[in-house]
Order: C-alpha cells, then structure tokens, then sequence
C-alpha cells in the first residue's frame, strides 16, 4: 500500500480490523462482525477526532508489534496491554504522535484482553457491504478478509489531519474486570427449555472463560445447566451477539461479534448490551458471575451507557477561550489546541455541535 | 404446548416472534409472509428482521422505539399477514443450472450405488423437486433447502473433504444443498453449478431470496461453458418464474 503510516511486525495472538460492524446482511447468512468492545472503539475514535465507527486495530492478548512508516497520530484504547512507543510505556486514551521509523509493541495484558489501535480518519482498508469489519469465516472486510500478518501495511484515511494535542476524555475509566465479574443478563428466548435447577446454576454458580474463546463465540467452563428432557437441540433460529446457548456439552457459549447468524441450541439468556464490553476484555481464565435483569432495566442501563459516550467531551491541558461574532451572536467557546505539522496554530472549535477547525493568524 | 404466534425477548434490543417448533412449510412460510408485513410498516428505530425456520427475530434499537411500540407494530403485521390470501403470494422459483457427475460430482456414482439407481436416475429426481429455501445461515448464502426426494438420501462422508468448491451441489442424509464459497465439507457432491451464491462486491450480495424456492436443471458442459461466460461479462440472471409457470 502507498500511504501505509503501519508495518505489522508481529500481528500476536490475532488482530484484525473492525468498526463498529455490518448491518443489513444477516438474513443471507453474513454476521455483523465488528469490534468486540464497542465502548472503546467509539472513545478512542472520539479522542482522536474520527466518526465513533471508524475501522481501529483489534489487538487480542498482546504480543504485537509494529513500525511506523510514516508520521501519524494514533490513539490506544481498550484492554492495558502494556503498550511502548520505543520502549517508553504508552498511556490509554491519550493521543501520541509517533514519527517514521518508531516502533509500538504490547506484551500480556494487565487488565482486560482486547486493544484497539486507532489512526486519524480509521485504517483504510477492504470497505464490504458498508464496513471495514474483518469477517474471518466469509472472508471479507479488514485485509483480504483475513486476520493481520507479519509485514501487512496499514494506511490511515486522513493520515495528515490535525489531532488536538494533549486531550483527554472526560469519561469515567473503565472500571477493571473484577474476579468473579458480575454480568447481566435479560432471560430468554428459550429459557422455558431448561429446569428451574438449571436457570438456578446458570445464575448462581461462577463460570470461567476458557481457551477455547474466539470472536465467534466466549466458552465457558463450570458446572451443568440442566435443560428439560434433557434436549439440547431445537429448530435452528436466529441470534444476537451475546445470545448465551447451551449445547449438549451443558456449558455456556457466549455468542460474539463473529458469530453464525443462526443457531441450534437452546439460549437461555442474552448478555445486556452495556455489559457485552465485559465479555469482549474477559481473558481466558476469567471468572463471570451472571444476574438477571429485566430488559426494561437493561435498556435504562444502555441509555444511561449512550448518553454518557455520546456527551463525551475533550478536556484539554492546552485550552484557550474565544469569544465568536456568529450571525450577531456571541458565543464563547473552548478549544483545544490542535498537533500538526502546520506553522500556523490551530484550534477545534465546536459551534451548535459541529466541530470546526480554525487557524488564527494573530492572537490579540 | 404453547400457543402461536408468539413473542419472547432476544435481550434488550431484539425479539423473536415465532410461528412453531417445527420444519414445516407452512410454518415457514408464515415467518416470510410476517417478514414482508412488518417491513412495509417501516417503523422507525426497527432494525435488521431475520427470518429463519419457524420464527423471525426483528432487530431493533430500545433508545429510540420502545419493547412495546415494537410489540404493536409486531402484532399489526401479525394481523396483516395471516390475512392474506394464499393464493396471492407469488415466490419465485430459481433454477440453477447444474454439471452433474464428472469432475463436478465426485460422489454422483456413490449416490446411485448407496441408492440402487443409476446414476442417470439420481439426475432425474434431482432435478425433478422443488426445493423450499426454508432460510440462509451456517455460510454467508448457504441455502437450508427442503423437501429432497428419499430415494437419493445418502449418508455424509465418513472424511469429509479439506476443500469443497464454491457452488458444489451436495446431498448430505435427507437434505439437499450448495456450498456458497470454498469450504470444508463432508457432503457428497453431485455436480457443480457456476452460479455465484456469494459475491460481497453486489447487492443483496446473495441472489437467492430465503423464502424462495430452487429447482435444479441438468446442464451440458457447453452450455455450462456459455453461462460462465454470461456470468463473466455480468450478463447472467439465474432464470426465476413464478409457481404456475
């Protein structure tokens, strides 16, 4: 690729490309893909000044590496892999500028188990039926459909835009995984498929991720969940991501991201969609606890989610205020100062929630 | 048993309306005709509707219409749909032209035998049903197919195949089907169709409609040549016709 800002020196355990995922397609068998943690794709997108659903680096585990090939702004958020630029530890959520020839890496995570890459504009990339998302089964989206390798080139879409310098998000920090994490959960559809005793396990017993986890689908180990008649099987129906299904083997699956799009086990309950990021940061060995909610509780916790990311605001250390003459009408704003290469200064101002950006010759 | 229709949550932002507990036709097309009702409702905020075997799940986004707005427009279309006139509906009929045997249709002689026909006779019923695209699932395209004739039943391969074609025609026990892209598989192939079940660079990037039905036409390898050619130059649609034609 010509304008490549990334050479992938080791992609880890596994990374791919994913936005916030493809919609439209799933009655013809194609799922929606799409980053794990959708939380921290939009925050780290936010941060940097990109649409929430830009295409990011989904970085499963650590053990990645790569050079810069050209100068870039890029954003780390998501799981604490332990990022450096050259050596020197990297800070979540908070905008760097890496020159050409620099080098990331992240090892094993501290907290959490997927990282998300960002760079100005998204990582451009293979664009499929609306999306960059890496659909690995199907083979499309992301690199040829595939996940990263060794000496793959990522370019950035808007490699030389301006990124405010030294901003950070005033958005609580994401609390830790907690062992056991609590998790919750809206019963059903086939919850009437299972025993009372096996609703009762499914809630009150920890269950433990295992190595046996993908983008398609979190496995979960602990103790039996009894199913009526002992019937494990229904007529194939459609799912949602975090649908939990329980097949013959008796132990949770945790539908994800990558999942098919139809399914024949019986699903007890869905995971709650704020607490579907929880799901996506469990490491192998992590243990769940699940509690039912009703789903009119589950979406006053989404709404309240939303609305916490969406007035997400940059909170800059480098901030001036401006008074505006705008149609006879006088605003003041706060803007960050932009990082870029250009000589003049420059500002994002937002006015009646649109951002601009604004050079200012002379300050008085 | 319970009663149905009936309506059950899918977590906090979809639900599954179901129409029965079995693979059944009618069944089956009762989901279609309620998929096709509540899309014309264009209820703003509901999202992605995915029909499948006996039961619909309708995608929708809580923070702009609420479970029991969804549930209405879910009952009205309900209402409209069982109120249509069978006879009106018009689904389609694909035919996809097929290779059989050869190359194509490695296990075309192992049906026969397994059947005690010839092989000729395993083309004949074949091609002679018609075949209810009861939904699309497994792979983007796979089509779950319905209604293949028993005397061509045959078991999976004991090794399945490290690499089926895309558009191998297969018979794996009662069931008949197409591989949409390249992929492992143990069903026995019986010939090969150049149709494209798969392609994401259109839109609907699957020709096939769920809901439709399919039927199979014996083909030569000249006139299988000419359709690849036609497909080449983009100049192919999969012949369609309605039931009476």
């Amino acid at each position: 690729m010509t304008n490549s800002v990334l050479r992938i020196e080791s992609p880890g355990l596994m990374s791919t490309i994913q936005d916030l995922g493809r919609f439209g397609y799933q009655r013809y068998g194609i799922s929606t893909s799409g980053a794990g943690d959708r939380d921290s794709l939009r925050l780290g997108n936010l941060l940097l000044g990109n649409e929430f659903g830009d295409a990011a680096v989904e970085i499963t585990f650590g053990g990645f590496a790569a050079g810069f090939t050209a100068t870039t702004a890029f954003v780390i958020s998501g799981a604490d892999l332990n990022p450096t630029l050259n050596g020197t530890p990297v800070a979540l959520n908070t905008i760097y500028l890496a020159a050409k020839d620099d080098h990331i890496a992240m090892s094993a995570p501290n907290t959490g188990f997927r990282s998300y890459m960002h760079l100005p504009g998204g990582v451009d990339c293979d664009e499929v039926l609306g999306s960059y998302s890496t659909y690995r089964p199907a083979r499309i989206g992301g690199i040829d459909g595939r996940a990263l390798r060794v000496g793959d080139e990522l370019s950035a879409l808007e490699p030389g835009r301006d990124v405010p310098s030294g901003v950070t998000l005033n958005f609580p920090a994401s609390e830790s995984i907690q062992s056991p994490q609590s998790v919750r959960v809206v019963m059903g559809p086939q919850d009437d498929h299972f025993t009372a005793a096996g609703v009762q396990t499914l809630l009150g017993e920890v269950f433990t991720v295992t190595d046996r986890s993908s983008r398609q689908g979190v496995r979960l180990d602990g103790p039996d969940i009894e199913a009526v008649n002992d019937s494990y099987d229904i007529v194939s129906d459609a799912v949602v991501t975090g649908s939990i299904q329980i097949p013959g083997d008796r132990k949770p699956i945790i539908l994800m991201s990558d999942r098919q799009t139809t399914g024949g086990y019986p699903k007890i309950a869905v995971i709650a969609t704020v607490d579907l990021p929880l799901i996506a940061q469990s490491a192998p060995g992590a243990q769940i606890q699940f509690t039912a909610i009703d789903r009119e509780e589950a979406v006053a916790l989404l709404r309240k989610r939303e609305s916490l990311i969406t007035s997400a605001t940059l909170i800059s250390s480098d901030v001036r205020e401006f008074e505006l003459l705008v149609d006879s009408d006088l605003h003041r704003v706060h803007a960050p100062l932009l990082a870029g290469e250009q000589s003049m200064e420059r500002f994002q101002i937002e006015l009646d929630g649109i951002r601009h950006t604004v050079a200012i010759e002379d300050i008085e | 048993m319970p009663d149905y229709p009936r309506i059950l949550n899918a977590g906090d932002s979809a639900l599954v309306v179901e129409f029965g507990d079995a693979v059944d036709a009618d069944i089956n097309q009762s989901v279609y005709d309620f998929t096709a009702a509540l899309e014309l409702d264009s209820t703003f905020g509901v999202g992605e509707i995915i029909p499948t075997y006996r039961s619909a799940l309708v995608n929708f986004d809580p923070l702009v219409i609420s479970h029991v707005d969804v549930e209405s427009a879910i009952s009205r279309a309900i209402s409209r749909s069982s109120a249509t006139d069978t006879d009106e509906r018009q689904p389609l009929i694909f035919t996809l032209p097929v290779q059989y045997g050869g190359e194509g249709g490695p296990d075309l002689e192992r049906v026969a035998e397994h059947n005690n026909v010839t092989p000729d006779e395993v083309v004949r019923i074949h091609t002679s049903g018609v075949y209810r695209v009861f939904m699309l699932g497994f792979l983007p395209g796979f089509p779950y197919l319905g209604g293949m004739d028993e005397r061509i039943a045959t078991p999976r391969l004991a090794t399945p195949r490290i690499s089926v074609p895309a558009g191998a025609v297969g018979i794996a026990e009662s069931q008949t089907g197409v591989y949409p892209m390249e992929s492992p598989g143990g069903w026995n192939l019986i010939g090969l169709t150049p149709v494209q079940f798969f392609d994401p660079n259109v839109s609907p990037p699957v020709p096939i409609q769920p809901g439709s039905f399919i039927r199979f036409e014996s083909k030569t390898a000249d006139e299988i040549e000419k359709i690849k050619t036609q497909i080449t130059a983009g100049e192919y649609v999969i012949p369609a016709d309605g039931p009476s034609a």
